[in-house]
């Protein structure tokens, strides 16, 4: 699902299709663009079509391949492909993974607070954008 | 008393044998006896026919001369009259002619020619002396003058049966009876024999059998006295109910008491409980120490010749607790490896309600009342779910001690949806059959029966992550088939359990996942189900490892 006409674009990715609906209307109304997927294989073929995604939100544990693979699988992208921040999301404490042992920019726990959210990847993005250029 | 039933017997059969001997002798003897007799009777009766009709000749040929020569002697023929008339009397009526059967129909003739012959004598002497010879011959001759006849047919008579007679003495003459009443004789003094030694024989075996019951008696003394001085309940029941025996331990326990019949509150739960199949563990209510659990067995035996079951009760009360507390512990590591799984669970419709409730506020300061209620149904949905994770992991959090009798399909999908969320994060599936024509009921605690099982299923799933078999294969297969034992079949296609640790399995600290577990959970499944009178074992097969439960249905 593609937003109107924003900046940038989100790939959220999760299996559960509810939490998938509202945060994808939450960073719509923060002025995003979205693009929504449920299973690592979908978040896959986006991201193989070229569509330039931003950033990418996933779940860690999923069905068919976990929000780590996935992000192991953004990094093997081209640069020009690769989403600019990798943000993964759980809903158990792990306390093994972080984001320095995984290869996220940011791992966040749920329930979280989505502003505080749209407000860490919006300033990665633009940390990220300064490292590129 | 029965030693002296014994003697008596072989005193009797003794005096018996004896009587026969001595019997058999005295009859020989009668019969030599008789035979002789009957030989003398004979010759004595032949004698005397013999001499009637030598008297009767001579009187005839008296009054034949004095009739034909004129010259006669009266006073001798009177003489001869009356010596034949003595004979006659003789032959009519002495004991000698008793058994002379064919004198009988003669005896009344022979009695009136005596006393006719008498009526003449009693003329002599004053009207015989005024009779000449020749008169007292005719006189006499008129007397006799019919018996000649009647006289030759007593001697034909009298021939015919000493002929018959003859023969029969001839016949026991010629027959020796000492061979058959020797015969008689061996046979009495073997039957005799042979008695006593039967008699014998039945003393040995009664001493045998007395020797026996008292060694039972001493035994079944020893018995009670051992009984007496455990500290452990004994009861012995018998099959009407009543109490045959129970130790001091039960009396206090239980406060039954010996030779007690009315009926035993207890006996329906001891029956049960001991009996094949039955759990073995009974909780009872003691008068001196309140509820305790204890261990019991009853055993069919024969109690002073009745049919009688021993029931012994341990108090296992200490290990029952132990137990206890180690399937407390079972279910609390079951909780904490599900902690991560219902964490996630939880925070899952968490996260949504969030953002929905957010997203909500936004749209109400926007006016979009219709979309913010979406969002608020959305709310409500997540908040049922949450409430249903909660109520699954209570029944597995919160310790349930209370048996009764459950469903075991509702049990399994109790544990499938505590661990559905692990299993599908591994990318496992679990698939069950039921092969059951009516619902699987079996009686225990549900709660741990579900720590068992899921226990089982976390297994299968570390197995296969720990193996690093990805690639969506992993399958969990439950199957339940009802029969006269519940079986339920955990089978999976994690490669299997090492052989090397296969036999010690259930024991506790023994596992296969280092660094992961205790190694506590196969061992407390196994008590969980053994606590139900089931069991659990485990096995390889070709692609994974099989862990078959088996559990009595529920009456």
């Amino acid at each position: 699902m593609i937003g109107g006409k924003p900046a940038e674009t989100v790939l959220i990715c999760d299996d559960e299709i509810d939490l998938v609906t509202e945060l994808g209307d939450l960073f719509v109304a923060f002025g995003w663009g979205t693009v929504t997927s449920h299973t690592y294989h979908e978040a896959v073929a986006v991201l193989t079509e070229g569509m330039p995604v931003s950033c990418l939100l996933t779940d860690r544990a999923m069905p068919g391949g976990s929000g780590d693979d996935l992000i192991a699988f953004a990094l093997s992208l081209p640069v020009q492909q690769r989403p600019k921040v990798l943000v993964l999301m759980t809903g158990v404490p792990d306390l093994r993974a972080n984001s320095s042992e995984a290869l996220a920019d940011l791992i966040v726990e749920k329930p979280f607070d989505p502003a505080w959210l749209q407000e860490r990847i919006t300033h990665l993005l633009h940390r990220n954008h300064r490292v590129d250029e | 008393m029965l030693i002296k039933t014994s003697i008596l017997w072989y005193v009797a059969v003794t005096a018996l044998g004896m009587m026969m001997i001595v019997s058999t002798v005295w009859v020989y003897q009668s019969y030599l006896s008789q035979r002789n007799e009957l030989d003398l009777t004979v010759r004595t009766s032949s004698w005397i026919i013999f001499q009637t009709a030598l008297e009767f000749n001579t009187l005839d040929a008296a009054i034949s001369a004095c009739i034909q020569n004129k010259i006669c002697d009266g006073e001798k023929v009177l003489l001869r009259a009356e010596i034949f008339a003595s004979r006659l009397d003789v032959l009519a009526n002495s004991s000698e002619t008793d058994m002379l059967t064919f004198i009988g129909p003669y005896r009344a003739a022979l009695n009136e020619t005596y006393r006719n012959l008498s009526a003449a004598f009693r003329l002599y002497p004053s009207e015989m002396a005024e009779l000449k010879g020749g008169e007292i011959s005719a006189a006499v001759a008129n007397e006799i003058g019919g018996f000649r006849v009647t006289l030759q047919q007593i001697l034909r008579d009298a021939t015919i049966y000493n002929s018959d007679i003859e023969q029969r003495a001839t016949l026991l003459s010629t027959t020796d009876p000492a061979i058959p009443f020797a015969g008689l004789w061996a046979s009495a003094v073997a039957l005799i024999l042979s008695l006593v030694v039967q008699v014998k024989r039945s003393r040995r075996v009664l001493s045998e059998v007395q020797s026996l019951r008292r060694d039972d008696y001493d035994r079944q003394r020893s018995t009670i006295n051992l009984l007496d001085t455990l500290r452990s309940p004994i009861i012995v029941v018998l099959a009407d109910g009543t109490i045959a025996y129970c130790n001091s331990a039960a009396e206090k326990a239980f406060g039954v008491s010996q030779g007690q019949q009315e009926p035993f509150p207890l006996l329906p739960d001891l029956v049960t409980a001991s009996a094949p199949g039955g759990s073995g563990v009974i909780s009872i209510e003691t008068l001196t120490k309140g509820r305790r659990s204890f261990q019991c067995s009853g055993n069919t035996f024969a109690w002073s010749g009745a049919s009688a079951t021993l029931y012994a009760l341990n108090d296992n009360s200490l290990e029952r607790d132990a137990q206890l507390a180690a399937i407390e512990t079972g279910r609390l590591i079951v909780l904490g490896e599900l902690s991560s799984s219902i964490a996630h669970e939880l925070n899952q419709p968490l996260s949504t309600i969030k953002m929905a409730s957010l997203n909500a506020r936004m749209l109400l300061a926007k006016g979009a009342a219709d979309a913010a209620n979406q969002k608020l149904n959305r709310i409500d949905d997540q908040v049922d779910r949450a409430a249903r994770i909660i109520s699954n992991i209570r029944k597995l959090a919160l310790p349930n001690k209370a048996e009764g009798i459950f469903n075991v399909r509702k049990s399994i999908d109790t544990c499938i949806s505590l661990v559905g969320q692990q299993f599908a994060v591994a990318n496992m599936r679990i698939h069950t059959d039921f092969f059951c024509a009516t619902e699987p009921l079996v009686a225990g605690n549900s709660t741990l029966f579900e720590v068992a099982v899921t226990n089982l299923l976390l297994n299968a799933r570390d197995a296969f992550v720990g193996r690093s078999l990805t690639g969506g294969d992993g399958v969990v297969r439950i199957s339940v088939e009802c029969g006269e034992r519940l079986v339920i079949v955990v089978r999976d296609n994690a490669g299997g359990i090492e052989p090397a640790i296969l036999p010690s399995l259930f024991e506790s600290f023994a596992t296969t996942k280092l660094g992961v577990g205790m190694g506590l959970g196969l061992s407390i499944s196994r008590r969980s189900i053994e606590d139900m009178g089931g069991s659990l074992v485990a096995a390889n097969e070709s692609e994974g490892a099989v862990f078959t439960i088996e559990v009595p249905v529920a009456a």
